[in-house]
């Protein structure tokens, strides 16, 4: 196979990940959500997001009073962008990577980091109280995950003795570090939730700020922000069945069948915690964050470490 | 082609409603959150159609106008049962009694399809006050802060809980917010995400003639008269169901919300094991947003009135120990202990669960006719308005999240509160 075709095909499996990956994962949240509410998810629920995406494509995009017109566009588009750069870290086979470099991780958290420049610039843009308080919120949020992140991708990277993410898969054959770190996984569920701004870790877009971010958001500019959303959902979740569940490691079936399957699994955990639980207060999501949540992240860094050792 | 596929498939999701509740209004506004057809969002941005259920007090009727105009293109008004002149409302539609929602969903349809036309605003695109022009930049303040430009206020220095010198800012939240009662209007002084001093606007539901919902005319009954408990239990269940699902709602949990909502609905059609379901979801979903929030003392609330509030905090007081025909069926009242919100929300459950107990018990008993607990608290004793007063005294100081989830646990209800105001004037 050439050069071209193989990078085409890699773009392709992109793309894929992020558009069937996010449709599916939308689907699979409204069913949940009805299960949840003991309702029967039915199959209208298949073409919902579908029949949501034309409504908001025809639906009117309102600007607000002297908002920051640029940084609004910036940030709806900018969601999308980084979920694929991210996407693209995601080894799918022992060959099937598009962005396959040394320092991996180091790229991921580069992504990490302007997501949070993103959404806060979009609380910012419109000039609305609750859509900055939104912004504001999710700064702290972010901060206090980050380095919770950054914690177990280190761990995980530790094994494989190198910041590629592709190595940290290779070295769970045989055992996958879902076993040789087990609180790596419900460590990731937190940062899941946490970076698509979901159930308890909705408090930028949460109720009380009648949507927060997402207040002042309609039409064009409301579908644009969702499609770049349920892909970080994906993203995050298929990180999870990388550094965990070995990726694409498995017999039988092909390896990008694997990171499907295995992908799925981490994201119905996190959409099933974001579903039972409510929204934190951000003080309590905070104070947990730093006072039990990173120490149980510097807990596991070191039980990793141990284990690596030789 | 592709335009008609779009147009086609725009017009089948569920329907985007913001409403609005007027007297008379919640049971419809309750039944919009459990109906596949139709979903309730939280900004008018979000929303094609706005539904004005029940009938709008006067000074309601600006911030309706207010919420259509900031509702984007195309969109339009359903009306329902209400006794409003539908002229009033521009070209709005009066929504079937008997289907609402269906013929919100039917408007929705012909809006998408071009049928129907888009609404054009109901008020003039102006400022709500002129520009002023004092000060160094025009606005009215001093340097660059401070003043009201166009009647907005602008952000000021004033000191935070820390002693830091920090921008306080000055909104209005309601009457129409969608983690608030319906009708509840305050004036913020926020700093930051923390509520510096709060202040209610007043009751608009006191502008209404007279008890518009068909439920508190029962408890209203049963302060002149008897009437089977039978019929004052399921509908103090179904009441405090409807408002723990509120308060769950508020903190994102959409899907207990509704289970809660259908059982309310039907608060006799299901089994204990059911609600025992409704406690565990419920205790596992708020525990983190709830508990320790707002712990209200009960020697605060001692001879309040003021229902599972007060026994919430340990308060034994209950009208019904007066009762002759509730003390025939054994009754005690419950009591807890923390007062904080979690507590509040499990109480109104506690006791919604020992309302069916009782109401299975009862048969054809009745009250004595002369008392009898209201939902929140004794009606017609001034209990209710009495919840006002505790959001004015415990919010301050907190962050807007947890004041949101304090006001959610006391079940305000502004028209139950408008009813038992109104009984203390005559």
């Amino acid at each position: 196979m050439s050069a071209v075709a193989s990078w085409a095909l890699e773009v392709a499996a992109v793309v894929l990940m992020l558009g069937v990956g996010a449709y599916a994962a939308t689907v699979l949240e409204s069913a949940i959500a009805r299960i949840g509410a003991g309702v029967s998810p039915g199959p209208t629920l298949l073409l919902a997001p579908l029949r949501k995406a034309a409504w908001l494509a025809k639906q009117q995009t309102v600007r607000t009073e002297r908002p920051d017109v640029i940084g609004w566009m910036v940030a709806t588009a900018g969601l999308l962008p980084l979920a694929a750069l991210a996407a693209s870290l995601i080894p799918l086979s022992s060959t099937w990577v598009m962005a396959d470099f040394e320092s991996g991780i180091v790229l991921w958290g580069a992504v990490e980091a302007l997501i949070i420049v993103v959404v806060f610039l979009r609380g910012w843009s419109p000039n609305s109280t609750f859509s900055l308080i939104g912004g504001y919120r999710f700064v702290i949020q972010a901060f206090s995950y980050t380095l919770l992140s950054m914690f177990v991708l280190i761990a995980a990277a530790l094994p494989a003795q190198s910041l590629s993410i592709q190595q940290m898969v290779v070295t769970q054959q045989g055992l996958p570090n879902l076993v040789k770190q087990p609180l790596g996984l419900p460590l990731w569920i937190v940062i899941i939730v946490g970076v698509s701004f979901r159930g308890p870790l909705n408090l930028p877009d949460g109720r009380d700020l009648a949507g927060g971010t997402s207040v002042e958001s309609s039409g064009w500019d409301r579908l644009l922000w969702e499609a770049g959303r349920a892909p970080l959902l994906v993203v995050f979740s298929a990180m999870g069945a990388t550094i965990f569940l070995g990726g694409w490691l498995g017999p039988w079936l092909p390896g990008p069948v694997w990171v499907a399957v295995k992908t799925l699994v981490v994201l119905l955990l996190a959409l099933v915690v974001a579903q039972a639980l409510g929204r934190f207060r951000p003080e309590s999501f905070v104070e947990m964050a730093w006072t039990v949540l990173l120490p149980v992240g510097f807990i596991h860094l070191f039980q990793a470490g141990v284990t690596a050792l030789p | 082609m592709a335009v008609s596929l779009l147009s086609r498939l725009a017009a089948s999701t569920t329907v985007p409603v913001f409403a609005v509740t007027g007297g008379g209004g919640c049971p419809l506004v309750s039944s919009l959150r459990t109906d596949p057809r139709a979903r309730l969002v939280a900004s008018p941005r979000h929303a094609a159609v706005l539904v004005i259920a029940g009938t709008l007090p006067p000074r309601l009727v600006g911030p309706v106008q207010s919420i259509h105009d900031q509702m984007p293109h195309p969109r339009f008004t359903a009306l329902a049962g209400t006794q409003e002149d539908p002229t009033n409302w521009g070209k709005a539609v009066v929504a079937d009694s008997s289907d609402p929602i269906q013929s919100v969903v039917d408007g929705f349809r012909a809006l998408v399809a071009g049928r129907h036309a888009s609404e054009p605003d109901w008020l003039p695109d102006s400022p709500p006050a002129e520009w002023r022009g004092v000060g160094p930049f025009g606005q009215g303040g001093e340097g660059m802060m401070g003043g009201k430009p166009f009647g907005r206020p602008m952000a000021e220095m004033a000191p935070d809980r820390d002693g830091l010198m920090l921008d306080a800012l000055n909104v209005g939240v309601g009457p129409f917010h969608p983690a608030l009662p319906p009708g509840l209007e305050l004036r913020l002084e926020l700093h930051g995400d923390v509520v510096a001093d709060v202040g209610l606007q007043p009751n608009p539901y006191l502008e209404l003639g007279k008890p518009a919902e068909k439920s508190y005319a029962l408890f209203e009954q049963a302060q002149r008269e008897a009437v089977p408990i039978a019929r004052v239990e399921t509908l103090r269940a179904a009441h405090l169901l409807g408002t723990i699902a509120s308060a769950v709602e508020v903190a994102g949990l959409e899907s207990l919300g509704r289970r809660l909502r259908t059982r309310a609905a039907d608060p006799s059609g299901g089994d204990q094991r059911g609600l025992s379901r409704l406690r565990r979801a419920l205790i596992a979903g708020v525990r983190w947003s709830a508990r320790g929030v707002v712990r209200l003392p009960a020697e605060e609330l001692q001879g309040s009135g003021l229902g599972p509030t007060a026994r919430a905090s340990g308060v034994e007081e209950d009208a019904r120990l007066d009762d002759a025909g509730y003390l025939r069926l054994g009754f005690a009242p419950i009591t807890r202990s923390s007062g904080d919100c979690l507590d509040r929300l499990l109480q109104m459950l506690d006791e919604a669960e020992q309302a069916l107990e009782l109401a299975s018990k009862a048969g054809t008993g009745s009250t004595s006719g002369n008392v009898v607990e209201g939902v929140h608290g004794v009606p017609g004793s001034g209990s209710s308005p009495a919840l006002l007063s505790l959001i004015e005294e415990h919010v301050p100081g907190l962050e807007w999240s947890d004041a949101v989830s304090f006001i959610a646990s006391l079940g305000v209800d502004l028209q139950d509160i408008a009813l038992a105001e109104r009984r203390v004037v005559e």
